[in-house]
């Protein structure tokens, strides 16, 4: 689309001269065919948006649609072919975008078909083509129910009449609203024709449960993530993306949110746009703004930590482009040590500098933001916080699954411990309590008095009538156990066994043979985060996993021989 | 103990007539037991009474003392024991007695064989040391691993360095890792015995050192004995080693010459360093030259020539493999310049290299000599070993094109076949900080101009590129892939980039539309390659290469430059480049000045700003670009708005050079009023910081910091 002199100097008010003038100038670059002079719409929109001359779009000027510009499509087709069968579909996706986005090494397409076997009887069907020759293939799968490529015939089971919806950008994590673009930098438009063959789908779950991280990796190439979207197994899909616009919105902490927008011809009013955002779930801001070719500043009264906009399309309201992500938050303050014994701290905002000279080596700092508007960010930030923490480990408590001791609730943990054990006592089977750093070698005389001498008691006393094997991985020391002093408390229905294995770093030094430290009941296994002997000065934490992983490794440590050179671990009964 | 005691030494006769048995078996390496504990089995089995044998070994034993985990004789009596060694072995030359005389510490040794033996004896000595030692080679025992500080606490009974774990490719190379580790190789790991006897052949018979080396097939051996050479003979003769090349020495010989000869240049270069620092008189000398009158540099210059030189005369395919084993190991071997900078030693032997390379080529072509010179130019640098091959191939340019196109292009083919490799294994990274990659690409260049006629760089550099996974499909699917396909594309591009300025060398035709054209499709492939990538904005040295090389070769009219200026595929680097280069090339050719320049610069000023706005979409490294833009264009209220958004850019500690570019923005306007308090306070203090002395400004910040005191003038404002 291109003005003559006469209709650009109508356009924007001025004397044919004036335009002649700045041409000559060189300040506005026309297309010259022979003797006659034109200038493109973007560069006559440019050159009057710098001098701040009116530029109203002609009603005799009208975009070409979209639709009528050339466009690339990238056919992508997952095939099962297992032995004895006939390949079927398990996945088709058209993809399909201006041709001039392709980047400027894309030669004309070849139109071939591109196979790759990812194994597993999975073969990935690739072509790049025209947007034509890709719809006429579409065509030919509803109407024969297959495709036919070069070397092979892939089946079909769709239902014939498809639906449309749209694919947005929302990059947030665990959300399970819609199907992503799979445009980076565009929302797409989905006409979808749907599958419900279930032994498709079965086979499918099938396949992911063999497949091979290397095999998952190719299979990006399909373009859309069918290992997790399963309801999608044997659908048609084509995807055509939103690109008559581009946009992306920055957020730097600066307290601005800056919207890019890019697109030919875009026409004043085309779209309008609405931009939101966040801090600590809490809406800053949600916003109509202008749509015009270039950069919006939006500035904010505060930190965002979430932000999103939408676009529509102004002549029918469809929104067209949506994004909505979640910003990773930046450290708050930098450290650097400077020559000087000056240690200079600077903020994320500007001018948030703090300098100062430390007393001694092991100066304990204290810095207090001087920008009272990050100070607040930061405050209901971390309140925030605090409280999904607490919400979050709430609602696992009420299942017994997350369990957290503080320090000062020692004994509420052992008490948790003993209710574990005997909420469990109805089953029949065997306790296992396994930690590396079990303490039987504690100082005589305190031992009657020892809060973890007590503890261990209460554990004893609850497992009472059952046999509790203790899995540690200390070396014995010259003392006594503690526990030779209650041979009343301690029956013979515990018994201790210490693994050790060599130590690589420190040569003739043995450690423990493994690390994690669990109890086992018949009915669970729980993690416990600290061996018993820490519980008091850091607190613990109890989870309870369906995995039986541990209950495994328990039983598997207990089933080696004692005190055998053959062994991956040397093991030693202690009690 | 005290110093020079010696112990008296009260024994029956036969026991002390067989004292050297217990040594020798005790110091062979293939005997895992020690003398202490060879005591008892020696002493019963040649002691025939009872009595004397226990008297015989309760004494012996008390000559040893435990220290660590280990008993060795105690110091006062190492010299009765030797002469006890040497009166029972005699004329005996079996192994046991050879390390029987290897047990005894070399100085005593050695004054002992000069007081006791003529030269026969010595002969026999030495011939049999070296029987020993040739059988010795491929004892696993030769070697221990305990006390080499990496595998310090290794069970020294058990561990042993196999040989394999020191050979690397190439002789040069084996020798220089043996060299890193040398005090802990060659004179702890290596047995005490083995150690002994090679010091001692090479103190009473150096001129069998060349035999020694070539008899000897262990290279920690070999290097013992090169090392133990060196010691004695440095202080006289600092060139001693370039006469252990001759075209009958062996590898290993060679080897250690080159090794040696760059030792002894690394020594000359400390000399003059040292001078420089500490004045001549003080100056410590690591060779027989002491004072400047010595003329240190030249000697240091000629050991370089004289060293190719020795090289070139040995027989071609020999020759060329060395030569370009030299090339390639000297970076890491010579000290000075480090990995930014090439330093002038580098610099100086690589010019001589590639002239008698180029030499040998021309004379003496064959596939076999190409093989040889490849093989030794890859052994030790990377990938980049193709850039001598381009440097050989430049040499050659106008006196065998042909033969020069050939080299050209095998250099041009391993590099594509690199960027075939590491497309799929994501290790084609550039560091343009590396003075090895700079140089690289440089020669790449060279050769891609020297490798045929007619060249159409667009097509080259295109033709590539189609077949790299390089469109929006591949970037959405495979970022890895992309981003590896994006730096081969850099790659190419900027070999291309470079051979312009070769091409106008040699004098082939180099249309500037087509130069022109390059710049475009770099910034073409940037400004799209750049939606796709992280942490990249038109800011990379190849958008800078282009921009130099258009308005270098590019005869860019005043219309295409105001085009780039608009653009915005054209970054802040690309468009900084684009003037920077327009004055470089206009203060160069000085050229009158019409007013056209300013016309120019005005236009590109409100172009650029335009594109600028608030510069707040443009990242940290991008506001640096144009900053120095603005500064160039004089532009002062955009210089100002960039200084504001660099120290406003969030989470980023300034480093001095961000410092010296805001000073020079802020300070750029004709007065100080239009800065808030704030920024001037930030601009006298940042000021203070960064020069607090009036001189001392490095060459690199004295230009700046001149402009910035003339603006500070201008102002009104003293800094000290």
């Amino acid at each position: 689309m291109e003005f003559t002199i006469s209709e650009l100097a109508r356009v924007v008010g001025k004397s044919e001269t004036y335009v002649r003038q700045h041409i000559h100038r060189k300040h506005l670059i026309p297309r010259r065919q022979g003797r006659s002079v034109f200038v493109g719409l973007d560069e006559a929109a440019r050159w009057a948006r710098e001098r701040g001359l009116p530029f109203d779009t002609p009603t005799w000027i009208s975009a070409p649609p979209a639709d009528m510009r050339k466009r690339a499509a990238r056919m992508t087709v997952l095939v099962r072919h297992g032995p004895d069968e006939r390949p079927r579909n398990l996945f088709t996706l058209v993809r399909h975008r201006r041709q001039d986005a392709l980047g400027p090494w894309m030669s004309d397409a070849s139109e071939c078909w591109s196979s790759e076997d990812l194994g597993d009887c999975l073969r990935l069907l690739s072509l790049d083509a025209s947007l034509e020759r890709c719809q006429s293939l579409v065509k030919q799968i509803l109407a024969s129910g297959t495709l036919g490529t070069d070397d092979v015939e892939v089946d079909y089971s769709l239902h014939p009449n498809a639906r449309r919806h749209w694919a947005y950008r929302d990059d947030r994590p665990t959300t399970d609203a819609s199907v992503r673009s799979p445009f980076r930098r565009h929302s797409a438009e989905i006409v979808e024709y749907w599958s419900f063959d279930s032994e498709l789908r079965e086979q499918w779950l099938e396949a992911l449960a063999k497949s091979s991280s290397g095999s998952r990796t190719r299979l990006k190439s399909l373009g859309f993530p069918l290992d997790r979207r399963v309801d999608r197994v044997g659908n048609l899909m084509i995807a055509r993306a939103e690109d008559a616009i581009t946009c992306e919105l920055m957020a730097r902490h600066d307290q601005t949110l800056r919207m890019n927008v890019e697109g030919d011809d875009l026409l004043p009013f085309a779209y309008r746009a609405s931009v939101w955002g966040s801090h600590s779930g809490d809406e800053v801001i949600r916003r109509e703004v202008e749509v015009n070719p270039g950069q919006t500043v939006i500035n904010l009264a505060s930190d965002v930590d979430h932000v999103g906009f939408s676009v529509c399309r102004t002549i029918d309201g469809q929104c067209v482009d949506l994004m909505e992500t979640t910003l990773i938050m930046e450290a708050n303050f930098r450290l650097a040590v400077g020559s000087r014994p000056t240690i200079q701290i600077q903020g994320r905002l500007p001018h948030m500098s703090h300098k100062f000279t430390p007393a001694s080596s092991k100066s304990i700092i204290s810095v207090r933001a001087d920008d009272s508007s990050a100070e607040i960010d930061k405050g209901i930030r971390r309140l925030w916080l605090e409280r999904r923490l607490a919400e979050s480990e709430a609602v696992n408590r009420k299942g017994h699954d997350f369990v957290r001791f503080q320090p000062e609730e020692f004994k509420q943990a052992v008490q948790h411990v003993t209710n574990l054990i005997h909420r469990d006592s109805y089953r029949p089977g065997l306790l296992y309590w396994v930690d590396p750093y079990f303490e039987p070698y504690l100082n005589d005389t305190a031992a009657a008095k020892s809060e973890l001498v007590q503890a261990y008691l209460e554990l004893f006393a609850a497992t009472t009538g059952r046999l509790l094997r203790i899995l540690c991985g200390q070396q014995r020391s010259d003392c006594q156990p503690w526990w030779v002093k209650y041979p009343k408390d301690i029956t013979k229905h515990v018994s201790v066994r210490t693994f050790r294995q060599r130590d690589e770093r420190r040569p003739g030094q043995l450690k423990p043979g493994f690390h994690d430290r669990y109890l086992i009941t018949p009915e669970r296994e729980t993690v416990m985060t600290n061996s018993l002997n820490g519980w008091r000065d850091n607190g613990v934490t109890f989870i309870s996993l369906p995995f039986d992983v541990y209950r495994a490794e328990a039983e598997q440590l207990w089933s080696m021989e004692l005190e055998s050179v053959a062994e991956r671990l040397l093991v030693e009964e202690i009690a | 103990m005290v110093s020079g005691f010696v112990a008296d030494v009260s024994l029956p006769a036969e026991a002390q007539a067989n004292i050297w048995r217990i040594f020798g078996e005790g110091e062979s390496p293939r005997n895992g037991r020690s003398a202490f504990d060879l005591i008892e089995s020696v002493i019963r089995k040649h002691v025939s009474s009872s009595l004397h044998q226990d008297w015989a070994i309760s004494e012996i034993r008390g000559w040893f003392e435990l220290i660590g985990n280990r008993r060795w004789l105690k110091p006062d009596m190492r010299e009765p024991v030797a002469d006890l060694i040497f009166e029972g072995v005699g004329s005996n030359r079996s192994e046991t007695a050879i390390w029987a005389i290897g047990s005894i510490d070399r100085d005593l040794a050695t004054r002992s064989i000069r007081s006791r033996w003529g030269s026969e004896e010595t002969d026999s000595f030495a011939d049999a040391v070296l029987t020993t030692l040739e059988r010795a080679c491929g004892s696993r025992k030769v070697l221990s691993a305990a006390g080499v500080l990496p595998l310090a606490e290794v069970d020294p009974g058990e561990a042993t360095i196999p040989i394999d774990a020191l050979e690397h490719q190439g002789k040069l190379r084996t020798f220089r890792h043996i060299n890193r580790w040398s005090f802990d190789l060659i004179y702890r790991a290596l047995h005490h015995a083995v150690g002994n006897l090679i010091d001692l052949v090479v103190d009473l018979q150096p001129e069998r050192f060349e035999s020694l080396i070539e008899r000897l097939d262990h290279p920690v051996m070999q290097a013992r004995a090169a090392d133990y050479l060196i010691v004695a003979t440095r202080a006289s003769d600092h060139r001693k080693p370039l006469a252990w090349i001759t075209k009958d020495s062996c590898d290993a010989s060679i080897a250690l010459a080159i090794l040696h000869t760059l030792e002894a240049v690394n020594r000359l270069d400390a000399d003059i360093e040292s001078s420089i620092r500490m004045g001549e008189d003080r100056t410590a000398s690591g060779t027989e030259l002491h004072l400047a009158k010595d003329d240190l540099d030249a000697a240091a210059s000629n050991l370089l020539d004289d060293l190719v030189h020795r090289l070139a005369a040995l027989d071609p395919l020999q020759s060329a493999r060395w030569i370009g084993e030299l090339l390639s190991g000297a970076p890491g071997m010579l000290m000075g310049g480090g990995q930014f900078e090439k330093s002038a030693r580098i610099d100086r032997l690589e010019k001589v290299g590639n002239e008698q390379l180029a030499h040998l080529v021309r004379h003496s072509w064959s596939t076999d000599l190409l093989a040889a010179l490849c093989a030794g130019l890859s052994v030790d640098s990377g990938r980049t070993w193709t850039r001598h091959l381009a440097g050989v191939a430049w040499e050659l340019r106008d006196a065998e094109p042909a033969l020069a196109a050939k080299l050209a292009k095998r250099a041009l083919d391993v590099f594509d076949r690199y960027v075939t490799e590491d497309l799929n294994s994501d290790h084609l990274v550039l560091d343009w900080e590396n003075w090895h990659d700079r140089e690289w690409v440089a020669g790449l260049g060279a050769a891609l101009a020297l490798s045929g006629e007619n060249l159409d760089l667009v097509r080259w550099v295109s033709s590539r590129c189609r077949h790299l996974p390089l469109s929006v499909w591949d970037a959405e699917e495979n970022y890895q892939g992309f981003s590896a396909a994006d730096r081969a594309a850099q790659a190419w591009f900027l070999v291309a980039l470079h051979a312009v300025g070769y091409l106008k060398e040699i004098n082939r035709p180099v249309d500037p539309a087509k130069v022109r054209d390059l710049a475009e499709a770099v910034w073409a492939h940037c400004c799209f390659a750049d939606q796709y990538l992280q942490d990249r904005c038109g800011i990379s040295i190849l958008a800078e290469h282009a921009a130099r090389s258009a308005v270098e070769f590019g005869a860019p009219t005043d219309l295409w430059l105001l085009e780039q200026a608009r653009r915005r595929r054209v970054g802040s680097r690309s468009l900084w480049a684009l003037m920077d280069q327009r004055k470089q090339m206009a203060a160069r050719d000085k050229r009158p000045d019409t007013g056209e320049y300013e016309l120019v610069v005005e236009d590109v000023t409100r172009s650029a700003s335009n594109r600028f706005g608030d510069g707040g979409r443009f990242g940290f490294e991008s506001l640096h670009y144009w900053g120095r833009l603005w500064i160039l264009l004089g532009a002062t209220e955009q210089a100002g708005r960039t200084a504001k958004m660099i120290l406003a850019y969030p989470s980023r500690l300034l480093g001095r050079g961000s410092e010296v570019l805001i000073l020079e923005l802020l300070t750029l306007r004709a007065d100080a009023y239009g800065l808030d308090k704030e920024l001037r306070d930030w601009v006298v203090s940042t000021y203070r910081k960064l020069w607090p002395m009036r001189d001392g400004t490095i060459d690199l910040e004295r230009e700046d910091r001149q402009r910035i005191d003339e603006q500070l003038k201008k102002w009104g404002i003293v800094v000290p």
